[in-house]
């Protein structure tokens, strides 16, 4: 189905092209410009029809770069959304670099949700990892700068599965089309980029990279990242990987995984960080079982995700942002000072441990009750014990020691919070309450509805859901949320002294990836540094003398001959080399950077020479 | 004017022990509303009896704190700057 919409009105292009514009706008415009990026994308992701545009042949490939239908729409939809808000949230932010990465970032996001085929998936899909990254590095510190490393270098690892799992494929079917996989046909090919896939969706025990990296970006960085990698993870399973059995396993390990770790956190920003996890995997087992409605209750979630994670990260910045550290055990006694934040961190609190009136309830609930549905009761109560230990965690024990437990220390100074945070979050806390008072406004925008073509064959139960339609507010389902919320809320008065956070650091996969590392460099630096000095004395030896004879000689043929020929050359070699060192600037962010630029080159280049 | 709402909430710290019966008057109310409300299609047995996910609630909540914070992280503990270092 081929549709209208003009290239003009991609998403990626606004958020990529502002990046690109930041360093020309003055400061103080920039405030107010920021959000114009945003408000443009969420007019264009209403306006935009069904169907595929932005068609291209690359060296014989055919590429799709706006691929638009019910299913990239709803992600489109809150990402555009949650842009806005994040945007709003940083408006107060002088360092232009970080907004020029959080824009690529989004911009990123919006090309890997509308790609129809791998090859531009995979650069969008680069883009945002190197982005990202420069989130993690603008906090400037010694710590972010080594997280940013090991965050890095897991994505380029998770990438590289991803490309060649790519060109396998197409060399075994020709195709670069990104289209559903068959569960019960997948080749290695397939296993190869769902392996790429898992790690951006922190797919345990391939998660590491988050809790460990997210804690150190910036305020405001965080809040973009809590939404747009991983929610893009979960957007290209639902569309390639639907049904998964393996997934289905792996989401439930993650949502329990996520909350033990959260449980016996200090740091907020970790905690949270640990519940991406946790609440990712909700999506991954709904996309996992593969039901229509599971994979409708995986999508509404990862909207609601993406509003009330954004809010949590949004208050738990102010903290931050306010106090100067995020850890419990550092905390205390805020509420009476900053009772603002404590009520807007509050909603988005009850917001994902899915109580009634709120979006966590209308999402999480219909996850649930499709697992269950599916006649997987296991999975669906392995769901409900981490809807338990996220309301113990981040519903109570975080606001809990943060705001309550001590008493405040007057002396201690508190950095004022600029207004548009407080808009940021209010806007975020009224999206989280009206998407949860009016369900039908996120369930309107579902992939599988009634007038929908459903996007992929491997998708089972799609009649069902068309005549039954979940009904969120029944009487049962209102009285089970709260006796369980209720409950845990008990569990949680009984436990609260033993539940006292801890100043410690409770180790984690990424242990094993810097052990792999510090092999890896054992390996390189052992062996391979005595090749190096035995080749070094036999180049002392022999080589230098052969190269001072050779040199000699032609040193006199230098002199005799060419320096009365070209004159002017060796002026030239030495302004390039000075140049050379102007460029290498030792700066992994540049090269980072320069890489992806230069990628984007060579590849708009080889376009243009082949069309 | 000032920061009325923090006081507010500073006030509230004296009257937790009211905010404690208040909450398990709740608890009670749904009990017992759930000893006539019951799921239409349960899906699986233990659902039909009432008070199943109060006890799933309480429990696992207990649960999770207990070895968690008591038998877990102690295994897990490493310093929280471990990997700033050098």
């Amino acid at each position: 189905m081929t549709a209208t919409n003009s290239l003009l009105a991609h998403p990626a292009l606004y958020f990529l092209g502002a990046s690109l514009l930041v360093p020309l706008v003055p400061t103080r415009l920039l405030k107010w410009l920021l959000p114009v990026p945003a408000l443009l994308a969420i007019v264009s992701v209403l306006t935009m029809d069904a169907g595929a545009s932005g068609f291209a042949d690359y060296i014989g490939m055919d590429l799709t770069f706006f691929r638009v239908d019910a299913l990239s729409t709803i992600f489109a939809n809150v990402f555009a959304v949650q842009g806005l808000i994040s945007l709003i949230f940083a408006m107060h932010l002088k360092d232009k670099g970080q907004h020029m990465a959080s824009l690529a970032y989004v911009g990123g996001g919006f090309g890997c949700v509308f790609a129809g085929d791998y090859l531009t998936l995979f650069i969008f899909w680069e883009v945002m990892s190197v982005a990202s990254t420069m989130l993690v590095w603008s906090n400037r510190s010694t710590r972010s700068v080594k997280a940013g490393f090991r965050y890095f270098l897991f994505h380029t690892l998770g990438g590289l599965f991803l490309l060649g799992g790519i060109l396998l494929r197409y060399a075994d079917l020709g195709t670069m089309s990104f289209v559903p996989v068959d569960p019960s046909g997948a080749m290695y090919y397939d296993w190869l980029i769902l392996l790429g896939f898992c790690v951006n969706a922190a797919v345990v025990p391939l998660h590491a990279w988050l809790p460990d990296a997210y804690p150190e970006a910036t305020v405001t960085g965080a809040v973009f990242m809590s939404a747009y990698t991983t929610k893009t993870a979960v957007y290209v399973l639902a569309r390639a990987f639907a049904g998964f059995e393996i997934l289905a396993v792996a989401g439930v390990i993650m949502c329990l995984y996520g909350v033990f770790y959260a449980t016996m956190e200090n740091n907020a920003r970790r905690i949270l960080g640990y519940h991406i996890v946790s609440q990712v995997g909700y999506m991954v087992a709904g996309v996992g079982i593969g039901t229509a409605m599971t994979l409708n209750g995986a999508c509404a979630h990862a909207y609601a995700h993406i509003l009330y994670k954004g809010l949590l990260f949004m208050s738990v910045g102010c903290l931050l942002h306010a106090a100067g550290t995020a850890k419990l055990t550092e905390l205390g006694g805020l509420v009476g000072r900053l009772p603002w934040v404590f009520i807007l961190y509050a909603v988005a609190g009850v917001s994902i441990s899915g109580m009634p009136f709120f979006n966590g309830f209308v999402s999480k609930t219909m996850t649930i009750a499709g697992a269950a549905e599916a006649h997987r009761t296991w999975l669906a109560l392995g769901m409900e014990l981490a809807a338990v230990g996220t309301f113990l965690s981040v519903g109570l024990k975080l606001p809990y020691f943060a705001f309550f437990a001590k008493k405040e220390d007057p002396a201690r100074e508190l950095k004022p919070i600029p207004t548009n945070m407080y808009v940021a979050m209010g806007i975020g806390a009224a999206l989280c309450l009206i998407t949860g008072l009016f369900p039908s406004l996120l369930y309107a925008q579902l992939p599988f509805r009634e007038g929908v073509t459903a996007y992929s064959p491997f998708v089972a139960h799609v009649a069902e859901v068309l005549e039954h339609p979940y009904v969120p507010y029944t009487a049962w389902h209102l009285l089970q949320a709260f006796l369980i919320l209720g409950f845990t809320g008990l569990g949680f008065v009984a436990m609260r002294k033993i539940l006292v956070p801890h100043a410690q650091r409770n180790v984690d996969f990424e242990y094993l990836y810097i052990l792999g590392g510090r092999l890896f460099l054992a390996l390189f630096s052992r062996p391979f540094a005595a090749v190096d000095t035995i080749w070094s004395g036999v180049y002392r030896t022999l080589g230098l003398r052969g190269l001072m004879g050779s040199a000699w000689i032609s040193s006199i043929f230098d002199r005799k001959g060419i320096d009365t020929v070209v004159d002017g050359t060796a002026t030239s070699v030495r302004s390039l080399g000075k140049g050379a060192t102007i460029i290498q600037t030792g700066k992994l962010q540049a090269y980072a950077s320069a890489a992806i630029l230069a990628g984007l080159g060579v590849y708009a280049l080889v376009w243009l020479l082949s069309s | 004017m000032k920061n009325r709402l923090g006081q507010w909430f500073e006030g509230q710290r004296y009257k937790a022990v009211h905010w404690f019966w208040g909450f398990v008057v709740v608890l009670a109310v749904l009990l017992m509303a759930n000893m006539f409300l019951l799921p239409h299609h349960p899906h699986f047995a233990a659902e039909h009896w009432p008070g199943f996910w109060a006890l799933f609630g309480f429990v696992g909540a207990v649960v999770l704190a207990f070895v968690l914070k008591k038998i877990v992280a102690p295994m897990l503990a490493m310093e929280e700057d471990c990997y700033d270092r050098d």
